[in-house]
């Protein structure tokens, strides 16, 4: 148990029970029934009291869902949880926690899970929500392997629970992965550590031009759903657009693309005026500098596009957000390798059939690149996550021999 | 002051000499738009970062006109050190805090631009207090301008704006409560003569509308003018409107006219003066674009936006086209019942800050 409890503000659970449980296997039956309970009550809100991220939230708990993600370990695979898992979900994506805790749960274990002293209303109605669950006797044995906390940045704390836990899923990039995995843990404390990570999207420009109208147009809305969840800010979101095929093709495809987008930004809500001057600062001050990898800043709509010098060298510019694109263009899919790097996490893709991509993604040449998904899924979250199988390794396998 | 910038400054004093007031026929404002595009390649010219952000966020501008120059954030001059003058030509540093973060803008001045600044600040002056230096009544503390090498905007302000006054009393003591002497005072001596108040509209009214009100009293500045200006951010928050603040000001002390001013420390000198149907106006000196939220395109008359400034003052550094994250907009042009000239515009507010979100940083 944790003895620095004044410091803690516990929010939900019992900072002790959660000592006291045995892992279960992955997908146990009584942690499937509680997230689809917890689905059925998020989605029983009103909408207006709810968000789009409650609303995902609530959508990727549901029963058909965590059917197919069980899938993913077969029958006869033995695992049980680690143990207990301390998570540390970033302070900036309200509800990532809850994905976090979901993952902890569904892989068999008992889980703390610690909360920034940011303040987000839509944490605290999931809070509420979790709360609500749990207090159905049904749920009584999930409710002993959930507890939330929420502390400021204490290594006390912290360094205190990591000797206790077996397994740490540390969100929040790299700065927070290697302040966590400074604090030394068990002999076997498994860590899983997600770092600064960059994405794009890869497009080919001769599907554009072939394209429908109503393809283009539902093609833009996807991206925007890309680009604008999270101020594209989240370490999915696609900061490239990398455009496959002949310059004709990518002058003819640019135009088409650029111009569905500026049809349909106007409808969607999405920036804060504020933000308009937050990029124009950052942009400004990157363009600033002599020697700026940024030759070009075009604008469209209220979208930036923006040209390098430099194309090999976009991750370090891939720090701009809130609907800032960089824009690079290749003549095959295979010469992608040469713009990914190891921190490249997500590739977005429209145009492409799947024999291309998984040729891509076997190649040698090809460094990093954790996912491809079609465009309109970057922020989906899934079980594999930064090349990670999370239920896998925030479980051990049982080998039985006769 | 610069060789190069020599000819431009001469054609700045020239221009400045015609007056603050705009003219029925200056519609197109052709020269004051040949100037700001002078001052744009003059920074171009002597400020490298300057000219680094320009060629490659503002690649073509085409057509003419000052809705096609190039505008920087005002917030750039808090984290850059923009100036188009060699560090031996600096003749002060004006720094301002802002309400938001930490960070200070620091203005680089030469001698030149602080003439300049003088220069149309006192002609706008003159238009409107007439050219009779007035006793004037500043509601503040001595304490403001105490600091002669700290340039803070609030005693900056104050300065520049005493230098239009005479026997320059101050009506609040050290720690901001009412000198009640020093106003009797000053009241006996300028009973019937025309008087200029001027201060900070937060302290007018937290320090001194405020507290005459708490101790019963009103004061009869008949042939007062009040001007005010800063720090109405604050105001926002308490939910003072302007024109709450115009009529409590007027009953509280007895003024005939009060009037707003509205100007950036990044621009000293090129003020925007309030007129008597309460809106802002442009003058020769100085103009205001409003832009979209998102897209930074202009916008039309009547529709809210970001406001920019366009001020010709500035030659050492480069501030003279500016987007503020301050909300106005422009009502009309050349049709207001004040009978000025130029655009009149309302200043609704500084847009709102919001949280970041996104997958980094764990610490609280």
């Amino acid at each position: 148990m944790i003895r620095n409890l004044e410091r803690v503000e516990v929010l939900v659970g019992d900072s002790r029970e959660i000592f006291d449980c045995s892992p279960w296997k992955p997908f146990d039956q009584r942690v499937v029934e509680f997230l689809i309970d917890f689905s059925r009550v998020a989605l029983a809100l009103p909408r207006e009291t709810t968000t789009s991220d409650v609303y995902a939230l609530a959508y990727w708990c549901r029963r058909a869902n965590l059917l197919r993600l069980s899938q993913s370990i077969g029958e006869t695979e033995i695992r049980k949880g680690v143990g207990v898992v301390f998570h540390i979900p970033p302070a900036n994506v309200p509800l990532n926690f809850f994905y976090s805790l979901a993952i902890g749960l569904l892989s068999g274990n008992s889980n703390l899970l610690r909360l920034s002293s940011r303040d987000f209303a839509e944490v605290d109605l999931v809070i509420e929500l979790l709360k609500e669950v749990l207090i159905n006797p049904v749920h009584d044995e999930v409710r002993k392997r959930v507890c939330i906390i929420r502390y400021g940045h204490d290594d006390g704390i912290s360094g205190e629970i990591s000797r206790l836990v077996d397994g740490r899923i540390i969100w929040g990039g790299d700065r927070a992965v290697e302040n966590i995995r400074s604090l030394p843990g068990r002999p076997r404390l498994v860590d899983v550590p997600m770092a600064d990570r960059v994405s794009f999207a890869l497009i080919r420009s001769a599907a554009v031009v072939e394209a429908s109208n109503e393809e283009i147009d539902r093609l833009g809305e996807l991206f925007l759903r890309d680009v604008t969840t999270f101020d594209q800010n989240a370490c999915s979101s696609p900061k490239m657009l990398v455009w496959v095929g002949s310059s004709r093709e990518a002058d003819a495809a640019q135009a088409r693309f650029w111009d569905a987008i500026d049809r349909h930004i106007n409808a969607a809500d999405y920036l804060k005026p504020i933000r308009t001057i937050d990029r124009l600062v950052e942009l400004c001050e990157a363009t600033a500098e002599e020697d700026s990898n940024i030759s070009q800043v075009h604008v469209v709509g209220p979208f930036l596009r923006l040209t390098l010098a430099d194309e090999l060298d976009w991750p370090a510019a891939a720090v701009f957000r809130f609907g800032t694109v960089i824009e690079a263009s290749v003549k095959t899919v295979s010469e992608v390798a040469r713009l990914s790097s190891g921190r490249v996490q997500t590739v977005t893709s429209f145009g492409f059939s799947s024999a291309e991509l998984v040729e891509l993604a076997r190649a040698d040449q090809l460094i990093g690149i954790d996912r491809f998904v079609p465009f309109g899924q970057a922020l989906d979250f899934e079980l594999v996550w930064d090349g990670f199988d999370l239920v896998r390794m925030l479980s051990r396998q049982v080998v039985v021999k006769v | 002051m610069s060789d190069d910038s020599a000819p431009l400054a001469q054609r700045l004093e020239t221009y400045l000499s015609q007056g603050p007031d705009l003219r029925s026929g200056d519609l197109d404002r052709n020269e004051f738009a040949d100037l700001v595009s002078d001052l744009t390649r003059l920074h171009v010219d002597k400020c490298i970062p300057y000219r680094n952000i320009v060629s490659r966020l503002f690649p073509t501008r085409e057509g003419i006109g000052v809705s096609n120059e190039p505008f920087i954030p005002v917030r750039l001059f808090k984290t850059l050190n923009l100036r188009s003058i060699d560090a031996v030509d600096i003749a002060k540093t004006m720094t301002s805090s802002g309400t938001t973060g930490q960070e200070v803008s620091r203005i680089f001045l030469d001698n030149t631009t602080a003439r300049l600044q003088t220069r149309a600040l006192a002609q706008i002056m003159s238009s409107l207090l007439g050219s009779q230096r007035l006793p004037m009544l500043v509601i503040d503390s001595s304490q403001a301008v105490a600091n002669r090498t700290s340039f803070t905007a609030r005693g900056a302000g104050i300065r520049g704006f005493s230098m239009f006054g005479r026997d320059v009393t101050y009506a609040l003591r050290d720690d901001l409560t009412l000198d009640h002497e020093a106003i009797a005072l000053f009241l006996d001596k300028h009973r019937d003569s025309q008087v200029f108040l001027f201060g900070f509209t937060y302290i007018i009214w937290q320090n001194f509308i405020r507290e005459l009100e708490k101790q019963g009293k009103t004061l009869g500045f008949r042939n007062g003018l009040l001007l005010h200006g800063g720090g109405w951010k604050k105001l926002i928050d308490l939910s003072v409107s302007n024109e709450s603040f115009s009529a409590r000001a007027a009953e509280m002390l007895g003024v005939s006219r009060v009037a707003n001013y509205y100007g950036m420390v990044e621009q000293t000198g090129s003020i925007f003066l309030e007129c008597e149907q309460g809106f802002f106006h442009t003058s020769a000196y100085g103009d205001v674009l409003i832009r979209d939220f998102k897209t930074l395109r202009e916008v039309n008359d009547g529709e809210p936006g970001f406001i920019q400034l366009i001020s010709i003052l500035p030659v050492s550094y480069p501030g003279h086209s500016i987007l503020s994250e301050d909300i106005g907009t422009v009502i009309g042009r050349g049709d207001c019942a004040c009978g000025r000239y130029g655009k009149r515009f309302v200043v609704h507010g500084r847009v709102q800050n919001a949280e970041v979100r996104g997958c980094s940083d764990t610490q609280p």
